[in-house]
């Protein structure tokens, strides 16, 4: 099939000028946080100071709940991934 | 061999069948008359009666075989077939139903199918993970079918007053040949219902032959046109009367609290009612929320906005120095001392030590997110002593279940509604977002819709965990593998609900570490200490990825060292046609299927070896800056073999164009689906490769989003990927599809660039590391 050269020039176009929406995108400035994209760390969160041991591979946190419908689930999930994995 | 590479779909086939939340209440609106195959009969759990076994009765709440409960017919003859799985992607919710359409036959075009809500006692389990779908319920599926056959069969013959032997269902209707009369179901469905439910051990099943929809490709997913056009309603498509919208801020470093806060500048963002603090519980606590700071508002939109506007301060306890470099180098070091022995044959340190030659792999993956594209949502609606979730959850029991448990009430008072999953991979199987939801509409009295951002799903998840595998292969003079270490050291995901857990369980270990399929004399693996300083969780293939990676990945290097050819190096060290032996290993998990009959079988794994190699062209040669890899793995009780060809430019741009699967599933169902697994697998196994990588810095991960943890963009997509899928034999069990196609991929990438490039990458993600 014969190409259309218009068609084809209108193509060209087209793409150009996408061509050139992208670029002026990219020259922007990163957009502002919106509702959307929040600020990628929260400006008024912060951390008490820390007085926690260095984390290793072997210095467990431990058991910290004592909640015992957590404690419940626990040994129950525990005992449920014995036997199904997952 | 039959081999299917490109099933066909026929044109016009294609149906389109709106998806609901069932109950009761709406098939009988539906029905228009209480004349349809709905019975109101107490609901007996019936295990299956299959011809091999599976692990499908011991997982909680077991099998139901019951065509009262899957199946109704109205008078008009529209077939309804509850799913009772969660539909993510993998096209479950078609496939199940279409199991039973076929062994009642139902004509697929007068099928409707509708999605259970969370009741394990009614449908059996709904944990839509483990890549056990199929596997678990085609066989429970086809006689629930097969009864509902029985049942419209014996209601025809004694219409008609003809022996039931002489009458057969064919197409939604029953036929008597010897009379040529017929009848629709349709018509057939009030007296069908009268009819008492066949034993399963009298059933007769149809013969493969006869499949019409089984094996064939050709029912596109009821889901596929709602997607497609925008129509499909996920977790955060829901709204209610009243519904309050809210997100939450959750504490940055897992096992930390809310210090102090403040919420007067949330307070004055528009929109937002209240700000209130939520409670959380201390590590461990399974899929418990991890609490924190909650705004409420008239849309999610101001809530985020009011969110940004707190002040907070957190303490971030026991994880705050969590620090991905230093535990890198520590998961280094336990890996280069001996641990805990979790396999043992012969005599590893004598042959190691007797060896001609030992290579040494050293490989790292760090900590994965799950990322899926719908980030998790839920919507609870809590009145007194009762609750109802829509949400997107993997475990629609599960998630009745905790919701119960925490909020102090009946599980039979908790109704939850399963929307479509905008992706899973282990996340949602885990249903912290909806117990969340109805913590807060309990206290607040109203529907409330928790929404999770991008950024609150990335830092906020249970991530993959972080690992080192170091193996160490010993060679005699005739480049034979005499000896085989492999030390694996990372944090188990029994760290999330068992305190002071510092090694991986017998279901981490048997996925691609103690289940080492390789005829080698001496083989030893062990498990060095690894504590866990954040929620990991399951991921799509679990284990699987980082134990592929490597071992696949020494397969080549060993290849190299011997100058041999890597796809001969494999076939070498799979050895013989056999079903291996793991009797050193204590509590050998194999999928929680019966070894019996889901062996570990090395014939199946070099023939789909032999496979890819045959249809992937292995050897054939390539463009200058192309290069091939092989890998082979068995996981899910599945055979994987891929081929990865590669190209790196001298920039070190690295792209794909082609990737070869050969996959042995066992008896399958929709081949049409199992190729878009396939086809999902290479692109997820590449984005992880290529990008994935989440990192901690004093207890908080360091990324948020898709510009520091990206996914794979479609200009990077392997161009091409064909699939190769072998034919089951007459009595092959069917084995997962949904995550087998990962853990292979990786380390045939990584080999196909050693092959264009000789740079031997032992660390993922990728990177920038071929820049260099």
């Amino acid at each position: 099939m014969k190409p259309n050269p218009t068609a084809l020039a209108l193509s060209l176009l087209v793409g150009a000028l996408l061509l050139n929406a992208q670029a002026a995108s990219g020259q922007a400035n990163p957009p502002p946080a919106t509702a959307t994209r929040p600020a990628k760390n929260p400006a008024e969160q912060s951390s008490m100071p820390s007085n926690a041991p260095s984390a290793t591979t072997t210095q467990t946190t431990g058991e910290a709940s004592r909640d015992p419908t957590v404690k419940k689930m626990n040994e129950d999930e525990k005992a449920k991934v014995e036997t199904k994995g997952k | 061999m039959n081999i299917l590479t490109n099933p066909k779909k026929l044109r016009g086939f294609e149906r389109y069948v709106k998806v609901d939340n069932v109950s009761r209440r709406s098939i009988l609106k539906g029905l228009g008359l209480a004349g349809g195959f709905v019975l109101a009969a107490p609901v007996m759990s019936r295990p299956s009666l299959a011809a091999y076994q599976t692990g499908a009765d011991k997982m909680p709440h077991g099998t139901v075989v019951d065509p009262r409960v899957f199946v109704s017919i109205a008078p008009d003859g529209m077939v309804t077939i509850i799913a009772h799985r969660a539909e993510m992607g993998t096209g479950v919710r078609t496939s199940l139903p279409m199991i039973v359409a076929e062994e009642m036959e139902a004509d697929w075009s007068r099928v409707r199918v509708q999605q259970a809500h969370g009741d394990e006692v009614k449908f059996g389990n709904q944990d839509t993970d483990g890549s056990r779908s199929t596997r678990h319920y085609l066989m429970p599926m086809r006689q629930i079918g097969a009864s509902a056959r029985t049942m419209l069969e014996a209601a025809a013959a004694k219409r008609w007053g003809v022996p039931a032997t002489e009458v057969k269902a064919v197409n939604h209707e029953v036929v008597h040949s010897a009379s040529g009369r017929r009848i629709g179901f349709g018509d057939l469905a009030a007296d069908a219902a009268k009819e008492s439910v066949p034993s399963v051990e009298g059933l007769k099943l149809k013969e493969p032959k006869d499949f019409r929809y089984l094996g064939k490709g050709q029912i596109s997913m009821v889901d596929l046109r709602d997607i497609t056009v925008g129509a499909a309603r996920y977790g955060a498509d829901v709204r209610l009367p009243g519904m309050k919208y809210a997100v939450i801020a959750r504490p940055p470093v897992t096992g930390g609290k809310v210090a102090s806060f403040d919420g007067a500048e949330a307070m004055k963002v528009s929109g937002v009612e209240k700000v209130m603090e939520v409670k959380g519980w201390p590590w461990p606590s399974k899929f418990q929320p991890l609490g924190g700071v909650a705004v409420i508002a008239r849309n999610t939109g101001a809530a985020i906005k009011g969110r940004d506007a707190l002040k907070i301060v957190w303490d971030d306890g026991a994880n705050g120095k969590y620090d991905s470099v230093t535990y890198r180098t520590q998961l280094e070091e336990a890996a280069r001392k001996p641990g805990l022995v979790v396999r043992k044959e012969g005599d590893v340190e004598a042959a190691l030590k007797g060896a001609d030659k030992v290579i040494v792999g050293e490989y790292y993956l760090p900590h994965l997110a799950h990322a899926a594209m719908e980030p998790p949502a839920a919507v609870a609606d809590v009145k007194g002593d009762k609750a109802e979730i829509w949400g997107p959850v993997q475990s629609a029991g599960g998630t009745r279940e905790d919701v119960a448990k925490t909020l102090g009430i009946p599980e039979e008072n908790v109704t939850v509604n399963v929307t479509l999953l905008g992706g899973g991979f282990g996340r949602k199987s885990k249903c912290d977002f909806a117990i969340e939801a109805a913590l807060l509409s309990k206290e607040l009295g109203a529907p409330v819709k928790v929404q999770w951002t991008r950024e609150d799903d990335i830092r906020n998840g249970f991530l993959h965990t972080v690992s080192v595998e170091r193996i160490e292969a010993g060679l005699d003079k005739s480049g034979k593998v005499t000896a085989w270490r492999h030390r694996s050291v990372a944090p188990s995901i029994a760290s999330t609900f068992a305190a002071n857990t510092v090694h991986q369980a017998p279901f981490e270990l048997g996925m691609g570490l103690v289940d080492m399929p390789f005829e080698i004399a001496n083989v030893q693996c062990e498990n060095p200490a690894a504590a866990a300083h954040t929620r990991i969780g399951w991921f799509r293939s679990v284990s699987n990825i980082p134990r592929a990676f490597a071992v696949q990945s020494m397969v080549a290097e060993l290849a190299n060292a011997t100058k041999r050819d890597p796809k001969d190096m494999l076939l070498e060290l799979i050895g013989s046609p056999r079903m291996v032996k793991l009797d050193s290993v204590k509590d050998l998990w194999n999928y929680g299927e019966p070894y019996d009959s889901y062996p570990i079988d090395t014939g199946r794994l070099r023939t789909v070896v032999e496979l890819v190699a045959d249809k992937g062209g292995w050897g054939r040669s390539v463009p200058k800056g192309h290069g091939l890899g092989i890998a082979a793995h068995r996981s899910f009780v599945s055979y994987i073999a891929t081929i990865v060809e590669v190209a790196v430019d001298d920039k070190g741009k690295l792209t794909v164009p082609r990737v070869d699967t050969a996959i042995d599933c066992g008896t399958y169902v929709n081949p049409e689906r199992i190729q878009s697994q396939i086809e999902g697998a290479a692109i997820m196994g590449l984005s992880l490769a290529k990008h994935g990588s989440i990192t901690f810095k004093d207890g908080k991960v360091q990324q948020g989003n898709f510009d520091d943890f990206p996914l794979l963009r479609i200009d990077e997509s392997p161009l091409v990927t064909n699939v190769y899928i072998v034919p089951p034999g007459p009595d092959t069990p069917p084995s997962g599809v949904g995550e087998p196609g990962v853990p292979p991929f990786a380390p045939a990438l990584i080999n196909a660039i050693f092959a264009a490039t000789g740079k031997r990458i032992r660390a993922l993600p990728i990177g920038k590391q071929l820049e260099a």
